[in-house]
């Protein structure tokens, strides 16, 4: 069985390269333009489940993590995407892969990153009349 | 003439003060009569921060706060972090105390579903078999609390092993315990599953497909219970678990039986593990060298462990400082909650109670 590293070079262009250690997964970096499309490039190529999606702050803006799984070959790979600090946004992953739903509300709730294309982009954690979004690093609490 | 009766759809909330709710979790329910058309779930009454909280205090200051998460699995929620630390820090933890904490874990894991087992009882009106999972639950706890010193909370994994080595007579009780413990288990069965009743009230509702149950990332006996065998414990052994013998359990019928029976099936192999690890148990330190000051190098890593409730995995950035930069936590009830709407579709209000007990997710570990 050939793995799903194989599958997406081949058939999508798609290079995969190690995570550095101790960290055994895989990886790819893309612009934030693409992200959406590589996901769902690479959930054809095998990485069928999207076990993880979120966010972190980095060099002044955010990096959108998705992690993927292949359950059968055991493989496991992340993609970054960057965004700027200022008006971030990313197409959503929601209307092709139901199990971005609530995590993207969630990063959307957090971060504050806009998922365009979301059918239902609301907070889900924090109360709707809450104000900031709590993980940015310059976040200061609210009262 | 006969009169046409107007009917309408009828919007009622359920919980978030609800004891069915376990914890606090809403769901708008779109009522058609009795049947339920719509359902949307509201959550964040339990958010405490504590994805935040871990950037503000060191390494070790964290570990307490993971065992608030999914309240009822505390060392469950710990391993991953531990572990997470310990391979970006490449410590090598010692044999015995891998075995204590596999024994710990398989422990917590009984303690844990006999919650949510004795919870679906519960949620079908029939109290007495949680009365019994408590009592049962309760010999868990103190057993564990001799160890860790703590009853939920144990704050008891350590970067490089486990804090305290068993007391001494530890693994007679244990032993003792487990002889108790597994001539409960037809006890519970004959309360629970073998009863017409509650079999009445869970097969055939609340079908959660395979392929939605893909769609949405779910995990732990919510997967299973659709014929899906994955379990972290066999696909990515950790610690001691490719020594042991034990079955992945799933079964095929998609309901909210299927999953119950699951979490039912799986004490008994918890029961196995633990049986397994006792005779085998060796000396040794509990503890490995490790710095005074956490300090793992820059880097990123994601460790999982199999919870009772599905994958909870933890996602660790370090810059190199004695703060985590960023720490997500992947919690299973969240991901398994997004399919509560699929299941509560089309099946009657009290039915909505028994099929989201199923579910048995905790509020702590979705909300964090």
């Amino acid at each position: 069985m050939s793995t799903s590293k194989d599958i997406a070079k081949q058939k999508f262009g798609i290079d995969l390269s190690p995570m550095p250690a101790p960290e055994t997964a895989l990886m790819i970096n893309v612009d934030s333009a693409k992200a959406v499309e590589t996901c769902l490039k690479l959930r054809e190529s095998g990485f069928s489940i999207l076990t993880m999606l979120t966010a972190k702050c980095k060099d002044n803006g955010f990096e959108m993590v998705y992690m993927l799984d292949n359950w059968e070959t055991r493989e496991r790979v992340f993609v970054f995407a960057s965004l700027p600090a200022q008006d971030p946004k990313i197409k959503s992953l929601t209307p092709d892969w139901e199990a971005a739903d609530w995590l993207e509300r969630e990063v959307y709730d957090m971060f504050g990153i806009v998922f365009e294309g979301h059918p239902n982009l609301q907070r889900i954690i924090t109360p709707e009349n809450f104000t900031g979004h709590p993980l940015r690093k310059d976040f200061t609490d609210t009262d | 003439m006969e009169e046409k009766i107007r009917t309408d759809l009828l919007e009622v909330n359920f919980g978030p003060q609800h004891p069915a709710t376990h914890g606090v979790f809403r769901a708008v329910l779109t009522l058609d009569g009795e049947i339920v058309v719509g359902c949307k779930p509201v959550l964040g009454y339990l958010h405490r921060g504590i994805e935040k909280i871990a950037e503000r205090l060191t390494y070790q200051q964290f570990i307490p706060y993971l065992d608030r998460l999914d309240y009822v699995s505390g060392f469950l929620n710990e391993y991953p972090y531990v572990r997470a630390i310990e391979k970006l820090m490449g410590i090598e933890v010692p044999i015995r105390a891998q075995y204590i904490r596999v024994l710990m874990m398989e422990l917590n894991r009984i303690a844990a579903h006999l919650v949510n087992v004795g919870a679906q009882g519960l949620d079908l009106a029939s109290m007495t078999p949680m009365v019994y999972c408590l009592r049962e639950r309760e010999y868990i706890l103190e057993l564990m609390a001799e160890v860790s010193g703590s009853r939920m909370t144990f704050n008891y994994f350590r970067f490089g092993g486990v804090k305290f080595d068993l007391p001494e007579g530890y693994l007679s009780k244990l032993d003792r315990f487990i002889h108790y413990f597994k001539d409960r288990l037809p006890e519970y069965a004959s309360m629970l599953h073998r009863n017409e009743i509650f079999q009445a009230r869970t097969k055939n509702i609340g079908i959660l497909k395979p392929e939605t149950a893909l769609k949405l990332s779910c995990t732990g006996p919510t997967l299973r219970g659709c014929g899906i065998a994955r379990d972290l414990r066999k696909d990515e052994p950790y610690e001691i678990y490719p020594t042991l013998d034990f079955d992945v359990i799933s079964e095929n019928t998609c309901d909210s039986y299927g999953r119950f029976l699951v979490r039912f099936k799986e004490i008994e192999q918890s029961v196995r593990i633990i049986e397994q690890t006792m005779p085998n148990l060796p000396e040794g330190p509990v503890m490995a060298k490790v710095p005074k000051v956490i300090k793992p190098p820059a880097g990123e890593i994601y460790c999982r462990v199999e919870a009772p409730i599905g994958e909870f995995g933890v996602y660790v950035v370090s810059d190199g400082s004695p703060k985590p930069y960023r720490v997500k936590l992947r919690s299973p009830s969240f991901s398994n909650l997004m399919s509560f709407p699929h299941i509560a579709q089309n099946i009657s209000m009290p039915d909505v109670v028994a099929a989201f007990a199923s579910l048995a997710p905790t509020m702590g570990d979705s909300d964090r």
